[in-house]
């Protein structure tokens, strides 16, 4: 299933045809494991490489690093092969697991792979320091790595990958062996990173991970495409509305019912929404290191590193980073937003009616929109005694509360 | 209490780091060793200069001729020089002894060292006090130490080890070993300063260029996984260890030669042993563990990969070259100050063991053609039997003269080598104008076969040199090695030495000559002039040196290796290697005496074909025997160490690079890892 997209950015990976055959000693075939893929990277978007266990994930990204040979089709990153040495300086790849050297160090680990990237000296330690502090490993940063946990090693492993600030960043399973923890700073740095107009290719079968990062996603199976889009064009389920408002009494809710079947619509579901489990432990996790509780395990992420934040001398290009609108860089920064997504287009009439004359209340902003709560608000000539009607007066225009019968 | 040293260690840690401190430091580093080696200097300086002048004015005095000095060794035993008496009463009580035969002082080096007995300054090691060249060599090697330790940070390690050494050293001076407190303290000075240049190389493999950022981790890795360290560990602890196993009641010589040899083949053997295993090691243990992926997807080449692995093996073969050469070569010149057995064996030492020696052959002269046609000839005819096959066609005519033609020259050459019982035969060195000029006694080293080969038995011999008045008698034993020295007064001055082998014996009863009871033979190159071209300490860098490529060879060959093999697999590979390497000459002598007993032995035939390959492969690898040729004294010249480093050191390493990196670069460093 061939991929297209409607983007201007020019392509970073571009595959056609990709097919990888893997044969024994005999050269008889062993397994296809990624069978005619088509799809297109493009700067500066986040894209998703979802399926399950052996669908032919890691070998796609081990075909883009060069650590594979592609059986047939093409495959260019940046232009030229994959192997190419000169790409591999604009490239930061973190693999399914961390391998690291076990008797070295974290920073020497990072000052290893920065003299490969020809970094100066100065820079080496400066950004050493600072990934170190973003990782939360700056308190083992001389214990060997052969001491670590495996979510220690994965930090360390995410560090490394971001030492020369790569324009083209490789993630394969990027919170695989983190806590929660260290799940929730990944992401928040992976949108940053897409904020700052890097380019990520994250794969994951962890669904939740890339859902709330990406901004297109291919899902494979058995080596094929079986899907392909954005988040929204994947997830949005248009057949159904949600509205959110507080809590509302039960003959409320039956007068809603009652307006509802007038349109010959029914309620499917009334609940209480429920705080996600991930907001909960972070809450919690956030309050302990409020009262200082010692911990023997990594310590909590620091910022993200300047040089990532693009806090260091290169003052102009950021700048023009910053001034400069690209649609990737205008949906990361609705996708900040921690509330869940509204889904579009709700029927204007029913709304309409439910609506007329009432005070304008706060929608939760639409991440894929991008729409903020001001673009939301309904018409000032709304009626509000519909709305008086359905909530039995609780609120008057001047906003005191009648709630008491 | 440990959380207090804990603290101090690091305040004390921090303050050294301080350029004010760092410079305090080398300046009182600076001052130490000058306050030490100047005054030592000083006093070896001269030491040696009234030594020499002591020697100068008794050698050549002869009491028969009643020179003054002659006369007052003899009267009082004291020798009067720049107003100052040297000698006493134990030089008197030698008596006769003082002089030889013609009335010559007798051995007047030995009798200076009992002049100075009493006035040497006993602060200074006496080998030092000896060899003032040793010393300025030991004291640029102490300033240059001091200031790495300071400028790299490690005044308080040393002070650590310091105190540690001398804390181990406690039950030896309890058990009142000197050895065994000199074998402690090498072990603590060789450990920190193996420590002090590692850390240096590292410092030197900081460079920007790709290869020194792998050569670098190679380095660390070497120092902190335990399949390298356990043989470096093995190393440093053993080497100052051998002199304890030393026979202190074996001549001086053999004391000096079995140092020279078991030290330097253990730091070999266990550095071969050590690159083997670590460059095996390094690249398929990352390919096994998968550190390459994340290493392979940064910008560095699989060339650049290979050669920055080779460089951190061979660094750190260096740095363990020179630790254990320095620490085995001082050793060497404090033995040689021990005392010796007699005067021929301190001259044996002096001579031909602490000296670098080049060799000189005779000239065999080879058979005429008219002759040698003439001699086949006469052959084929006088036999009947060659005749009729070669004219009924069974055998070629032209390979029966060749067969024959080959086996007379041998012969011809053989038969000069062989002296019939009572007979005498001239043979002439040439060359050896060289020799004539330094004035360094000659050596001729001779190995002959008579009767039954056996070694219970002794033959008679006698070798008559031009340009000597006495003929030398003696007696060998067959097959084992001899060796006479002659002064250089026997070489002409044409460059040549000629000398005359009577095999006959003198009985000094009843003074008459007698001849042997076998033939004397010998082979070409048991039968050699060896002289003095060079000094030890120049030959024993050579030697380093030419060790130092071998082991370049080993790495290479190791990280080659595992680039296409497993681990087990490419050290199996690389020991055979090394092994066959090492063995070649002896795989060749095997072949000479070694034969297929049919055409239908295909297995022999395999066996031969596979050594004869592996030797003609790796002859010049097993070919250089720098540790052989040190311990003989023999000279390992420039151009040798030129020639091995430009065969093994460029065309084999570059070979084996080039056929490793053809292999790596279209290597798929990632596996399959899915199901099926």
């Amino acid at each position: 299933m061939k991929l297209t997209s409607s983007k201007n950015e020019r392509p970073i990976v571009e595959a056609v045809g990709l097919t990888r055959v893997f044969r024994d000693f005999w050269m008889r075939q062993k397994a296809r494991a990624v069978d005619n893929v088509d799809f297109v990277i493009h700067e500066h978007e986040i894209f998703g490489l979802l399926g399950p266990n052996g669908s032919g994930k890691s070998t796609t990204i081990k075909m883009l690093l060069g650590l594979l040979h592609v059986s047939a089709g093409r495959l260019t990153v940046f232009g030229k092969q994959p192997d190419d040495v000169s790409v591999k300086r604009r490239i930061g790849y973190l693999p399914e697991e961390s391998y690291m050297y076990r008797f070295l160090n974290p920073i020497e680990t990072l000052d290893y792979y920065g003299k490969i990237f020809g970094l100066d000296r100065a820079t080496r330690k400066r950004r050493t320091a600072e990934l170190l502090d973003m990782v939360g490993l700056t308190q083992v940063a001389h214990r060997a790595v052969g001491e670590f946990s495996k979510g220690m090693t994965r930090r360390l492993g995410l560090a490394q990958a971001l030492v020369n600030d790569p324009e083209f960043l490789v993630l394969d399973e990027p919170t695989s062996g983190l806590d929660p923890i260290g799940t929730r700073q990944v992401k928040d740095l992976l949108i940053e990173l897409g904020r700052r107009g890097k380019t990520i290719l994250l794969s994951s079968h962890l669904l939740a991970d890339v859902e709330d990062v990406c901004d297109r996603m291919v899902v494979l199976y058995g080596g094929k495409i079986r899907a392909q889009g954005t988040v929204d064009q994947l997830l949005s389920d248009t057949e159904k509305t949600i509205i959110q408002t507080q809590r509302l009494q039960p003959a409320t809710i039956a007068r809603i019912e009652s307006v509802l079947a007038a349109e010959g619509l029914g309620i499917d579901r009334v609940q209480a929404p429920r705080q996600r489990l991930e907001d909960l432990f972070m809450e919690i996790v956030e309050q302990a290191q409020r009262e200082q509780v010692a911990t023997s395990g990594a310590q909590g992420g620091g910022q993200t590193a300047k040089f990532l934040r693009g806090d260091e001398e290169e003052g102009a290009d950021l700048i023009e980073n910053l001034v400069r609108e690209t649609p990737a860089s205008e949906s990361a920064r609705a996708r900040s937003a921690s509330k869940p997504a509204a889904v579009e287009g709700p029927r204007a009439d029913v709304l309409g009616e439910l609506m007329k004359g009432a005070v304008p209340t706060e929608t939760a902003p639409s991440r894929s929109s991008g729409r903020t709560p001001a673009e939301s608000a309904p018409a000032a000539d709304v009626d509000a005694s519909v709305i008086d009607a359905l909530l039995g007066d609780k609120k008057d225009r001047d906003g005191k509360d009648r709630s008491t019968p | 209490m440990i959380r207090r040293l804990s603290l101090l260690h690091q305040h004390i840690d921090a303050l050294q780091e301080r350029r004010a401190i760092r410079i305090a430091l080398a300046v009182l580093a600076v001052l130490v060793t000058a306050a030490v080696m100047i005054p030592m200097h000083r006093a070896a300086t001269g030491f040696a200069s009234t030594r020499l002048a002591l020697i100068r004015t008794i050698e050549g005095k002869n009491v028969l001729r009643k020179d003054t000095e002659a006369l007052a060794l003899r009267d009082f035993g004291t020798i009067e020089l720049n107003g100052v008496v040297y000698g006493g009463e134990a030089v008197k009580r030698l008596g006769e002894m003082l002089f030889d035969a013609t009335g010559d002082v007798a051995a007047p080096q030995r009798l200076v060292e009992l002049m100075l007995a009493g006035q040497r300054p006993s602060w200074i090691p006496e080998f030092l006090l000896q060899q003032s060249e040793t010393l300025l060599l030991v004291g640029l090697v102490t300033l240059v130490w001091l200031q790495l330790i300071v400028w790299l940070g490690l005044t308080l390690p040393f002070l650590i080890t310091i105190a540690l050494t001398l804390l181990a050293t406690l039950p030896f001076r309890a058990l009142d070993s000197t050895a065994g407190v000199l074998s402690v303290a090498g072990i603590g000075l060789l450990t920190f300063s193996f420590v002090l240049l590692i850390r240096c190389t590292l410092a030197v493999l900081r460079g920007h260029f790709k290869p020194f950022a792998v050569a670098h981790t190679v380095v660390k890795e070497a120092t902190r996984q335990n399949i390298s360290l356990a043989f470096i560990v093995t190393l440093l602890v053993m080497l100052p260890l051998l002199p304890l196993w030393i026979d202190a009641e074996q001549p001086l010589r053999y004391q000096v030669q079995t140092f020279i040899a078991r030290s330097l083949t253990l730091t070999y053997v266990a550095a071969a042993c050590m690159t083997l295993l670590l460059s095996c090691a390094t690249v398929a243990f990352e390919i096994r563990d998968r550190q390459i992926w994340q290493l392979m997807t940064k910008p560095i080449g699989r060339f650049q990969y290979l050669l920055g692995k080779f460089i951190g093996i061979a660094a750190l073969n260096l740095v363990l070259l020179l630790i254990c050469g320095i620490s085995i070569f001082v050793f060497v010149q404090y033995l040689r100050t021990r005392p010796s057995a007699d005067i021929r064996d301190a001259a044996a030492v002096r001579d031909e063991v602490l000296t670098a020696r080049s060799s000189a052959f005779p000239v065999y002269q080879a058979i005429s053609r008219d002759e040698l046609i003439a001699r086949v000839d006469r052959t084929i005819a006088e036999d009947a039997i060659m005749t009729a096959e070669i004219a009924s066609g069974q055998r070629s005519e032209q390979e029966v003269r060749r067969a024959l033609a080959m086996q007379m020259t041998t012969n011809y050459l053989a038969g000069q080598r062989e002296i019939k019982p009572g007979e005498k035969r001239t043979y002439v060195f040439p060359g050896l104008g060289r020799a004539r000029s330094s004035g360094a006694p000659l050596t001729l080293r001779y190995t002959f076969y008579a009767g039954k080969h056996d070694p219970h038995e002794v033959h008679p011999v006698i070798f008559e040199f031009t340009g000597l008045e006495r003929v030398i008698t003696r007696q060998f034993v067959p097959v084992q090695g001899h060796v006479l020295t002659v002064p250089s007064s026997v070489v002409g001055e044409d460059g040549t030495v000629e000398v005359a082998i009577y095999n006959a014996g003198f009985d000094e009863a009843s003074e008459s000559f007698f001849p042997g009871r076998w033939a004397i033979n010998f082979d070409a190159k048991d039968f050699e002039v060896l002289y003095k071209v060079s000094d030890f300490e120049m030959n024993f860098l050579r030697a380093v040196a030419l060790l130092w490529i071998k082991l370049c060879f080993l790495a290479m060959l190791g990280v080659c290796a595992a680039t296409m093999l497993s681990f087990p697999v490419a050290c199996i590979l690389s020991f055979t290697v090394f092994l066959i390497g090492s063995m070649a000459p002896f795989i060749a002598e095997s072949l000479e005496y070694w034969s297929v007993d049919s055409w239908a032995r295909v297995d022999q035939w395999v066996i031969m074909g596979i050594a004869t390959a592996a030797e003609w492969v790796l002859r010049t690898f097993g070919s250089i025997q720098p540790t052989a040729m040190l311990v003989e004294g023999r000279l390992i010249s420039v151009s040798s160490v030129v020639l091995a480093a430009g065969t093994i050191g460029v065309v084999w390493c570059g070979g084996a690079l080039i056929v490793g990196w053809l292999g790596f670069r279209r290597k798929e460093l990632a596996i399959y890892s899915g199901h099926g």
